[in-house]
């Protein structure tokens, strides 16, 4: 087996894992409605095909503080679309930021958006781009789940749920 | 034959090329001047939290100039940090991890103490005065600084990148960047201790 299937096989097994287990849900305006039962029902609960949350991951961190969460988002879209918009209930905002090395400082600055093209990927990743939590309304700690609803210049929208582990 | 052999042997040697020498994964300071002073008082109720550098010779000093509301650069290097902990093995007797907050405003040594040992319960935490705070960014020739409103809770913190790793004999040694891998930094702590 040539390395080249064997990255083949572990990528189609995360993106299988990734539906799987249902670390994300799919979203558009125009799909279907949901039940009136979703805890999540609004325009962004619904459906769309063609994006894909892949590994999706938060650190763990105390009441109070910040923290990040971290995901590729896959597209199979035929057109390019951004994503600009970032929500959650664990925290009192949300905001996404892009660390940055600037001589031999680290800083962070708060980004608009970020590009995912079509049928490409958007990383976020440690020491770059990711979503910050500000002011945990409870502790995360490993094995909780963090959900996190991602929003795009399309009005296409992903809620992914992140599991809380030390990386 | 042989003499043929043994004149080239010479003649790498004299090139310099018999002398192998492993690099260093950080970033090597030459030449290895003695530390720069750090003296932090901590916590009165809290000893843990009292720094005096100049008190650890003969161990390896690894230190980093974070914040404990930093939710991305710092938790990768103090995880990156307790992964090459637990490379070094059981005995890691010699190497002092120390987490010290450029943000005092929010941190207290505890919550910098409290926090380290989130990572690996061998690491500490502290955190500076105002006046400590200015000391030690004269001494050590770095900068930290609030960014966004530092009346509110949700300012963020310019500070140093690199992992600062003073040797045994109180000398700063090397400045490991971020994205060093945790393997590589235990092979850079191995040699040194």
């Amino acid at each position: 087996m040539t390395s080249r299937t064997i990255y083949a096989a572990c990528a189609s097994g995360l993106i299988f894992w990734g539906a799987a287990c249902g670390g994300a849900e799919q979203a558009t305006p125009e799909g279907r409605p949901t039940t009136p039962t979703d805890s999540v029902a609004s325009p962004s609960a619904m459906t769309s095909p063609g994006l894909t949350a892949v590994e999706p991951w938060a650190r763990p961190a105390d009441a109070g503080k910040n923290t990040a969460v971290y995901v590729q988002l896959e597209s199979a879209l035929p057109e390019g679309d951004s994503l600009t918009g970032v929500r959650s209930e664990a925290a009192e905002r949300t905001e996404l930021h892009e660390s940055v090395m600037e001589g031999e400082m680290m800083r962070m600055r708060p980004v608009a958006g970020f590009a995912l093209p079509a049928g490409g990927r958007l990383e976020l990743r440690p020491m770059g781009a990711h979503v910050m939590l500000l002011r945990l309304r409870d502790p995360l700690v490993p094995g909780d789940t963090v959900a996190v609803t991602f929003e795009f210049a399309s009005g296409r929208s992903l809620v992914v749920r992140a599991g809380v582990r030390t990386p | 034959m042989r003499s043929v052999v043994r004149i080239t042997l010479l003649w790498f040697s004299a090139l310099g090329l018999g002398c192998v020498e492993r690099p260093w994964h950080g970033i090597v300071r030459s030449p290895a001047d003695p530390a720069p002073s750090l003296v932090l008082a901590g916590a009165a109720d809290r000893p843990e939290t009292r720094v005096r550098l100049d008190s650890l010779r003969g161990q390896v000093v690894v230190l980093y100039f974070g914040y404990t509301h930093c939710p991305d650069v710092c938790p990768t290097t103090l995880s990156d940090w307790a992964r090459a902990k637990r490379a070094l093995g059981a005995d890691t007797t010699g190497i002092r991890w120390i987490f010290v907050s450029v943000d005092p405003t929010r941190d207290t040594p505890a919550d910098a103490d409290a926090y380290a040992r989130q990572f690996d319960p061998a690491f500490r935490g502290t955190a500076p005065t105002d006046a400590e705070l200015a000391l030690l960014l004269a001494d050590w020739s770095i900068a930290a600084y609030p960014e966004g409103d530092p009346r509110t809770p949700d300012y963020t913190v310019a500070h140093p990148a690199h992992t600062f790793v003073v040797d045994a004999e109180g000398r700063f040694r090397l400045m490991i960047p971020p994205g060093v891998r945790a393997d590589d930094i235990a092979d850079d702590l191995r040699r040194l201790r």
